[in-house]
């Protein structure tokens, strides 16, 4: 067993003494899990810490679909499943996700296993019992509507599971949950180039907020600070012949 | 018919008007055939209790083969017993009888006392009509005065059969002792089976999880014995009041862990009605594979281990049409590229064919848009209902033709793929239908979302 002192400030002897308690109750492997790090985009907002495993965090917004795959992406380096959890309402609205689309961004199909639940009390059931599993490196649900009580249920069973835990929402939502972080994304107007992100941590438990914008690798799904340069591999500039329109 | 209403000769075929006049407090109700033989076929699996081979037998009876069962009642006399107390429990009343071919069975219940048939002479006395041959055959022999089983069996083999056709001379060599051919049981009888039966019922849902735990045990060991992994279990359990809940499910990889096989089942237990309690439940593996003893390993092992829990888990919440796995599809149409394999089947690997013009997620039912585009082939420069906005970007066009060999696709026009961005950031992947020139104006639809 670990017995080497404490660190001296609070926020780390909290995280070496729950890692040892972790450690005792034959939980998790005895050593902190490594957080998500997410790139340079995202570094200004989270650090060195990136995003946290074992742990709930909440996107909103018209992009969340994007920035959850980013996430899943670079979670992903780790064995394990991407369990993605939607119901019958959420592939009407929003579409089901589709294998060559996530293949073309580097995310492996094989690794993924649908979970097409009939309601959203069904997917939460299902969240929680993927993200309890050690199996699932990452968990992704899309739930319009979670109390504090359903999020801190699926914040104990991502603790057990050691993944991390996705929560797609398309709406924002100012009710409290026991996520770690609370995000909103949205896609930034850009007549070319990649897509572009603003992403606005909005809520978190290390107390961190504001907002960055990003440019999303389309191979790779990799956030790049939107400031560098240009991407080589732009979309077509739009036509600008005058030819006959017709609506159709 | 229960013995009041032998006593008051009421019997099929009466008139409604007779029987009130037999009975005036008799009740009437019209005949269900469909929820009687639903009714019957109940009953049957609720007598799988005292064997595994049980089958429904014409509209009114059941059959059971109980060899090599009798002695677990002490000898066929505490079987017959068991089987008249446990239907008296139901407050049935059948005619039971035990012999050693289905047919004198049959007879000795129906025309015959019952009980266990002493030997075959014992048959004699019984009418032809036991013999359960076509009423004009039962007619004619009758008209010739032979009434009874005995008088046939007196009269040479041969003739009968050739005056009364080969059915006859089957049926009465079957009474003395040949073969009859094997029926269907209702359930395939299982190798590995648990069974817990108790005197005091369980009533609780922690009661049954704990049987459920007990019977996966034994069933465990008996799979790791014979070096087999269970595919598919049924849990049958019998309620105090007759009525038999199977639970079947499957796992995705064979499986002889008690401990996985009791999760699995909890799920299903959880919304369970119990009734007054359940007085015996069944495990068995009705499906099993090959599968060796196998060291704990640490690594690929484990985790596939872990994953094929966890797909069990969710396919016994969900269904298993419901947990699913992407397998690719030699197709250029976009709906066509994907299956999606039920868990626990394990997909076909193959290339997924993709490109940075395949959208994140695909509506299974595109969206129809009005739309303004140029002509004959340009992109969609503004997209305006149901979804708004101008389009400040676009990639493509992709022309993806219709599998013209496929029946469904016979009508079905060229579309032409764009990739659209739209001025407030949105991405949308949309798709001309038709060629400007045809009698049909194109249409255009949104097929996917890249955000």
């Amino acid at each position: 067993m670990n017995t080497a002192p404490l660190p001296a400030d609070r926020a780390h002897r909290l995280a070496a003494l729950r890692a040892r308690i972790r450690a005792l109750e034959g939980r998790g492997t005895g050593f902190a899990t490594p957080p998500v790090r997410l790139g340079p985009g995202l570094d200004p907002l989270l650090g060195e810490d990136g995003l946290a495993r074992c742990a709930l965090h909440e996107l909103a917004g018209p992009a969340a679909t994007l920035f959850g795959l980013a996430i899943a992406r670079a979670a992903l380096d780790r064995p394990g499943l991407f369990v993605w959890c939607l119901d019958e309402a959420g592939v009407r609205a929003r579409g089901i996700p589709w294998p060559p689309g996530l293949a073309a961004r580097g995310l492996d199909p094989g690794r993924l296993l649908l979970v097409r639940a009939p309601d959203a009390q069904a997917t939460a059931r299902a969240m929680e019992e993927a993200l309890a599993s050690p199996a699932a490196a990452v968990v992704l649900g899309e739930l319009a509507r979670i109390g504090f009580d359903l999020s801190r249920r699926l914040q104990l069973a991502v603790e057990r599971g050691g993944g991390i835990g996705l929560l797609l929402r398309s709406a924002a939502d100012p009710t409290p949950s026991a996520a770690a972080t609370r995000w909103w994304a949205e896609p930034v107007p850009a007549r070319e180039g990649p897509p572009r992100l603003r992403l606005e941590l909005r809520r978190s438990k290390s107390g961190a907020e504001g907002q960055v914008e990003v440019r999303v690798d389309e191979r790779t799904l990799a956030l790049r600070p939107a400031a560098a340069l240009a991407d080589p591999e732009a979309a077509a500039p739009p036509p600008t012949d005058r030819r006959t329109l017709a609506r159709g | 018919m229960n013995a009041e209403a032998e006593a008051l000769r009421l019997g099929p075929g009466l008139l409604l008007t007779d029987a009130r006049a037999a009975c005036p407090a008799l009740h009437v109700f019209p005949a269900e055939p469909e929820a009687d033989a639903r009714a019957l076929q109940s009953l049957a699996l609720w007598c799988t209790r005292w064997s595994p081979k049980v089958a429904v037998d014409g509209p009114d009876g059941l059959v059971l083969d109980v060899t090599g069962c009798a002695h677990l009642w002490g000898g066929e006399e505490g079987l017959l017993a068991a089987v008249a107390e446990a239907f008296a429990k139901l407050g049935l009343e059948p005619r039971t009888a035990l012999a050693d071919r289905r047919l004198a069975a049959r007879a000795w219940a129906r025309f015959g006392p019952g009980g266990i048939l002493p030997d075959r002479r014992a048959l004699d006395p019984l009418p032809v009509e036991a013999l359960e041959l076509d009423g004009e055959t039962s007619a004619s022999l009758r008209r010739l005065g032979l009434r009874t089983i005995g008088d046939l069996r007196r009269l040479p083999r041969a003739a009968l059969a050739r005056r009364f056709g080969l059915a006859l001379a089957m049926r009465l060599a079957v009474l003395e002792g040949a073969e009859e051919p094997p029926f269907v049981p209702l359930v395939e009888p299982t190798r590995f089976s648990a069974r817990l039966a108790r005197a005091e019922p369980i009533a609780t849902h922690a009661g049954i999880e704990a049987a459920c735990a007990r019977l996966a045990r034994d069933l465990c060991r008996m799979l790791e014995r014979a070096g087999r992994g269970a595919r598919r279990l049924v849990l049958g359990l019998h309620r105090v009041d007759g009525v038999v809940a199977r639970l079947e499910l499957g796992t995705a990889r064979p499986s002889r862990d008690p401990e996985h096989l009791c999760r699995l089942f909890r799920h299903r237990l959880d919304g369970l009605e119990l009734g007054f309690g359940v007085e015996l439940a069944i495990l068995e593996a009705v499906e099993t594979v090959e599968c060796p003893a196998e060291q704990p390993e640490l690594g690929a092992a484990a985790d596939a281990t872990a994953i094929a829990l966890l797909i069990d888990r969710l396919a016994a919440r969900l269904g298993a049409d419901r947990v699913l796995r992407p397998e690719p599809v030699a197709s250029h149409v976009p709906e066509r590229r994907v299956r999606w394999c039920p868990a626990g089947v394990e997909p076909r690997p193959g290339p997924w064919v993709a490109s940075r013009l395949c959208p994140l997620r695909l509506f299974e039912r595109p969206l129809p848009v009005r739309a303004l585009a140029l002509v004959p082939d340009g992109p969609p420069l503004k997209l305006e209902e149901p979804i708004a906005g101008r389009v400040v970007a676009a990639s493509g066009p992709e022309r993806i033709l219709p599998e013209w060999w496929r029946a469904t696709d016979a009508a079905a026009r060229p579309r032409d793929f764009f990739r659209v961005r739209l001025e407030d950031g949105r991405e949308l992947w949309c798709a001309r239908e038709g060629l400007w020139g045809e009698p049909e104006p194109p249409v255009w639809r949104v097929l996917g979302s890249f955000s």
